[in-house]
């Protein structure tokens, strides 16, 4: 005979442990070790069989790690949660007896928790602690919209708003952002950051009200936490790209509801030369009306910027310098040595990464950062600036906006310059004939679609295109209308920025859609290349229209040259190669055929489930793309006559 | 004098050794000897004589004293005059060390005669704010005023010294590593035993480190048919989805409901009941009838016959029944042989079917442990005492969809969807809003003036 083994001495009965055991054990309140919990990571487990984890019972019981719970026994939290507790009573003492001096020399000494200990234990690299920055800033751009309530301190909404915009202007400075998504409840907002895929959901903002079915005990610990970790990534993020962290906060501007622009981010590098500068004279118009202190701050703040506009005006200059410089660069090397299409940004090839591919898609990653870099764009009053401010400046954009928008506007709306104005009302009254006018939705579709489309689908009053989710993706055999959808519908800045009638871009618009009608998905590569000439031949000051002319027979000629070449070169897998694939094709027939017979009677009958459901899909696409086919050929023939007209 | 025998004639110590001439000899000695203190006793004395005719120590003590008797009358009433009262003589006994100021009193006195006068001006004088400031890091409070802190222990209100410390420094890098070597440092000092004792570093435990294996986003991808301005066939997907769930729902509400309502199968048996007129009394009788039968079923077993009794084996019967166990024996051996014949000559089919068997059960073994996998990954259905709640699917209809952005209506709370995926994701146990519950039962009594007569308890 064996060992006797005693019961609950081995296995889940030790390895797991209750919620009320573990209270017993730790000496805390339920609402202590709730806290403990979230903030440290420790979570409720399933062990396999509840009735051997829990002694026989099966009443119904939450379930952690033994161990987990042991370890937290070592928490130095546990011990500052338990001095404070003391600390209560000793206050609760002295203020009853109205001993008030003793109280403050008491406050002096209050005890304090950092958190820090634990963000490193939990995410030992700063990769980890990205992997998990989704969550941390979900509940981040939540607070910050929220209103303050008795449960919710004005100064946990000012932190968190303040976290928020550093967090931006990082994205902003980095130009990370990369997919956008306007849904019911709010904004997604796709970014990369040190090669992580970092999504988080914003609200809109209006106002907020605040539910009473969620215990805001357990919400305010997770933000406590949240908040620390967004502190400390947003602290490793600005000194990797050598800015100062915490970026000033400019009070005048953040009175003024300027948001994140109240922010004044500088480089390290020029700090100095900043501590410099400040020491110019002071000249303020301040109203006399104002106390002493909020002049003085006033002034400070006012002093401030003169000295940092020119200052940060001349980095943004070195800098938009550089990555043009780089952009050119890019595309002058690419347009010596690989004139292929440029891939989709997901669409990087499965097999073997060559250098080429990196290449191409680094070029291709340049030229989506500079989307928006030809655009000045002015906001409306009546249009989001919270969204679109940071959105479109993330690409490059220079933004202006109304007055009732905040302060801070780096333009006004007479303004030359600018190329959009973003409004969102049925009909547009006084029209500058120098820009376009789009509803705010074209922005966000331009970031999705990679390019800047056609502001007349987006005209003011006009029935939008619907806006797509950037999430979805399709699968083998899918149908998918947003690729073609706005295909010949992209928008040349480098022309438009040129002094122009709107009847030119009317005209050239048309032309475009013509010339897209009869073009392949190569068409990007041969707009850059487009760029190139125009520009040349620009400065040799040839008309538009008439270059356009030329253009347009060359561009025919050359994607019937493209067309014809391209099977031979790649794609080993489309109709049009002819003989030498319907051998290859045959072989691989015949051996699904084979692979059929070997087949067993319930495999067949699987096979055969599977087969339908894919013949009925693929029935399907081919419907839609014949449909689409038909309209745009209506489409091409009525702009033809109105061509003619 | 013992003060003289303490202090040794420090002067002439002190002279004897500034001159330190010889006293060699008599010439020598009557040169230098110091004779200043003996001179000046002899002038003394000779003072004396010339003041009272002789030397005072030489004198009776009845020429030099006499008694007074009678006293100073006038001292004596003024004495008496100003004498305080014993009351007062034994309160004003106080020490003159002043006493250890641990508990101040508010001193409301202009002028305050303690030394600790600073304390106690500190004390009368504080700021609203300041006073609340104090009384927000209470744990309790005891002010029942509407506009009073609420009662927060550490940490409650989300921003705590933690998050504003947060960002300060790179917990990632080397700053990281010397704040905490330094803390250790610090505690270190703290433990008067530290040098003796070194604090033994705690290993997390592997199971603190193991990820949770429920892999949900934290952020879920949002429905293509969520979109503000959605294409008709996303949208109608959604719709469907929601369509969907709703149904669920009231399907499973039907379901409870109709196991809660009144069974009408009763109504019936009450309506038979009636016009049987009690039919669940015959049923009792029947049974008892049946058991008195099974009664006497058992007294009629008399009758049955009896089974045989075991008597001794006769010789030949043994030897039967040894050979039939034999031919037995050998049959069975027989037949064993003949079954094994058999199989050698299907081995290899029998061979194959076992390493079917085998292949089919690893297949389910992968194939369940997949499934439990994806389970495991979905999360756990229920935490604690409640189950999870499911998340709701927000959608709008046609007609509620916007046509521009500036005319967009959020639907649903971001707040409520975080919550709920902390609970889909186990991070938290789900909870449910707990009412307040009365301790005890309220009593009402009726007073002779007001009586209440729509009161079931009134008599």
């Amino acid at each position: 005979m064996g060992k006797l083994h005693k019961k609950g001495k081995a296995g889940a009965a030790i390895n797991y442990i209750t919620r009320n055991q573990a209270l017993k054990k730790l000496q805390v309140t339920l609402a202590d070790f709730r806290r403990l919990c979230i903030l440290k990571g420790i979570y409720p487990r399933e062990p396999k069989n509840k009735k051997k984890a829990n002694k026989g019972s099966t009443a119904p019981s939450t379930f952690y790690y033994a161990k987990d719970i042991q370890y937290l026994m070592h928490e130095p939290i546990l011990g500052k949660f338990r001095e404070y507790k003391t600390f209560a009573k000793k206050m609760a003492k002295v203020m009853s007896k109205g001993q008030y001096s003793t109280a403050k020399t008491l406050a002096e000494n209050k005890p304090i928790y950092t958190l820090d200990h634990i963000i490193k234990e939990r995410y030992p690299t700063f990769t980890d602690a990205l992997r998990d920055l989704d969550d941390a800033l979900c509940m981040i751009f939540l607070f910050a919209t929220m209103p303050k309530t008795e449960k919710i301190k004005s100064e946990t909404i000012e932190n968190c708003q303040r976290l928020a915009a550093e967090f931006q202007h990082y994205i902003l400075h980095t130009r990370s952002l990369r997919k956008t998504f306007l849904s019911i409840k709010g904004i997604y907002y796709q970014a990369e950051i040190k090669g992580q895929t970092v999504t988080w959901l914003v609200p809109y903002q209006f106002s907020q009200d605040v539910p009473t079915d969620v215990d805001f005990r357990v919400m305010l610990t997770f933000l406590e936490f949240h908040q620390t970790l967004c502190g400390f990534v947003n602290y490793r993020l600005y000194s990797d790209v050598n800015l100062v962290y915490p970026p000033t906060l400019d009070l005048k501007l953040d009175e003024g509801g300027a948001g994140m622009n109240a922010l004044i981010i500088e480089s390290t590098q020029s700090s100095a030369n900043i501590a410099k500068t400040v020491n110019q004279p002071i000249t303020s118009t301040v109203a006399a009306s104002l106390s002493k202190e909020e002049k003085q701050r006033l002034q400070e703040s006012e002093k401030r910027l003169k000295a940092l506009s020119s200052k940060i005006a001349h980095i943004q200059e070195t800098e938009d310098n550089s990555t043009t410089a780089e952009v050119d660069q890019d595309a002058d090397s690419a347009m010596d040595e690989f004139p292929a299409p440029l891939p989709n940004l997901d669409g990087t090839a499965a097999g073997t990464v060559t250098f080429t591919d990196i290449q191409k898609a680094s070029q291709h990653l340049t030229h989506f950062q500079s989307l928006f870099s030809n655009c000045v764009i002015f906001l409306s009053r009546e249009v989001p600036r919270y969204s679109l401010e940071f959105v479109l400046r993330a690409l490059g954009a220079q933004v202006g906006w109304d007055a009732v928008l905040g302060e801070g506007s780096p333009f006004d709306e007479n303004d030359d310059r600018i190329t959009h104005q973003i409004s969102d009302r049925p009909t547009q009254g006084h029209r500058f004939l120098s820009r376009q006018y789009v509803q705010p939705q074209w922005a966000y579709d331009c970031i999705n679609a990679g390019k800047i489309l056609v502001g007349d689908t987006y005209f003011v009053g006009k029935t939008l295109p619907p806006h797509l989710s950037p999430f979805v993706e399709a699968k083998e055999g899918d149908y998918v209308p947003d690729v073609n959808q706005f295909e010949g519908q992209t928008e040349d800045l480098a022309i438009e920025s040129g002094d122009e009638d709107e009847e030119d871009e009317d005209e050239e618009d048309e032309d475009e859609d013509e010339e897209d009608a009869d073009e392949d998905e190569d068409e990007d590569t041969e707009h850059k290349d487009l760029h190139q000439i125009e520009l040349e031949a620009e400065a040799k000051g040839v008309a538009f229209t008439e270059f356009e002319a030329k253009e347009n027979k060359k561009k025919t000629k050359a994607t019937k040259a493209a067309k014809a070449a391209e099977p031979a070169t790649s794609a080993p897998a489309t109709r049009s190669a002819g003989k030498k694939r319907t051998a290859a094709e045959a072989e691989a027939e015949e051996a699904k055929e084979l692979a059929k017979i070997m087949m067993t009677n319930k495999q067949q009958k699987l096979y055969t489930k599977i087969q339908y459901g894919k013949d009925k899909k693929a029935a399907e696409v081919e419907k839609l793309t014949k449909k689409k086919e038909q309209l745009a050929k209506s489409a091409k023939a009525s702009a033809n006559k109105k061509a003619k007209k | 004098m013992s003060t003289a025998v303490e202090k040794p004639a420090p002067t002439g110590n002190g002279l004897n050794r500034k001159k330190s001439s010889s006293r060699k000899g008599k010439k020598a000695w009557r040169k230098n000897v110091d004779i200043t203190d003996v001179e000046q006793n002899l002038d003394e004395l000779r003072a004396e004589e010339r003041t009272t005719g002789g030397k005072v120590h030489q004198k009776a003590n009845d020429a030099l004293f006499m008694m007074d008797t009678a006293g100073d009358g006038k001292v004596q009433k003024e004495l008496r005059k100003n004498r305080p009262l014993k009351m007062d003589e034994i309160l004003a006994e106080r020490s003159k060390i002043p006493a250890v100021s641990g508990r101040h009193k508010a001193v409301t006195t202009s002028a305050p005669i303690n030394a600790a006068t600073a304390t106690h001006k500190a004390n009368a004088k504080i700021s609203k704010a300041e006073k609340a400031r104090l009384l927000d890091m209470i744990k309790r409070r005891t002010s029942t005023s509407l506009f009073a802190p609420v009662n927060k222990p550490l940490g409650r209100s989300g921003t705590t010294d933690a998050t504003k410390a947060a960002g300060r420094f790179d917990v990632w890098g080397s700053d990281g590593e010397q704040k905490q070597e330094q803390e250790q440092e610090q505690d270190s000092d703290d433990d008067f035993v530290g040098e003796i004792v070194t604090k033994v570093s705690v290993k997390a435990p592997r199971s603190f480190k193991q990820k949770q294996k429920v892999s949900l986003p934290a952020v879920k991808e949002a429905h293509p048919g969520a979109s503000y301005n959605p294409t008709m066939q996303d949208h109608q997907g959604l719709l469907r989805l929601a369509h969907n769930e709703e149904l669920r729902i009231l399907h499973q509400k039907e379901k409870i409901d109709s196991k809660l309502a009144y069974p009408k199968e009763l109504d019936a048996m009450i309506a038979f009941d009636d016009q049987t007129g009690g039919l669940l009394e015959d049923s009792n009788d029947e049974e008892e009838e049946s058991e008195e039968e099974e009664g006497e079923d058992g007294e009629g077993d008399a009758d049955a016959p009896k089974p045989k009794k075991k008597g001794k084996k006769s010789i030949a019967e043994r030897n039967r029944l040894a050979r039939a166990a034999e031919t037995a024996k050998k049959e069975a051996e027989i037949k064993r042989h003949k079954e094994l014949i058999k199989q050698t000559n299907r081995v290899k089919e029998i061979i194959k079917t076992v390493e079917e068997e085998e292949a089919e059960m690893e297949a389910k073994r992968l194939e369940n442990e997949q499934k439990r996998e994806e389970k495991e990954k979905a999360g756990m259905k229920r935490v604690g005492r409640f189950n999870i709640p499911k998340e709701r699917i927000h959608v709008q209809l046609q007609d509620e969809l916007a046509d521009s952005l500036r005319q967009l209506k959020p639907e649903g709370s971001l707040m409520k969807d975080r919550f709920q995926s902390f609970v889909e994701r186990n991070l938290i146990e789900p909870r449910v809003p707990v009412a307040k519950r009365r301790r005890y039962r309220l009593k009402t009594y009726e007073k002779h003036s007001y009586k209440r007569f729509d009161n079931p308890n009134h008599a």
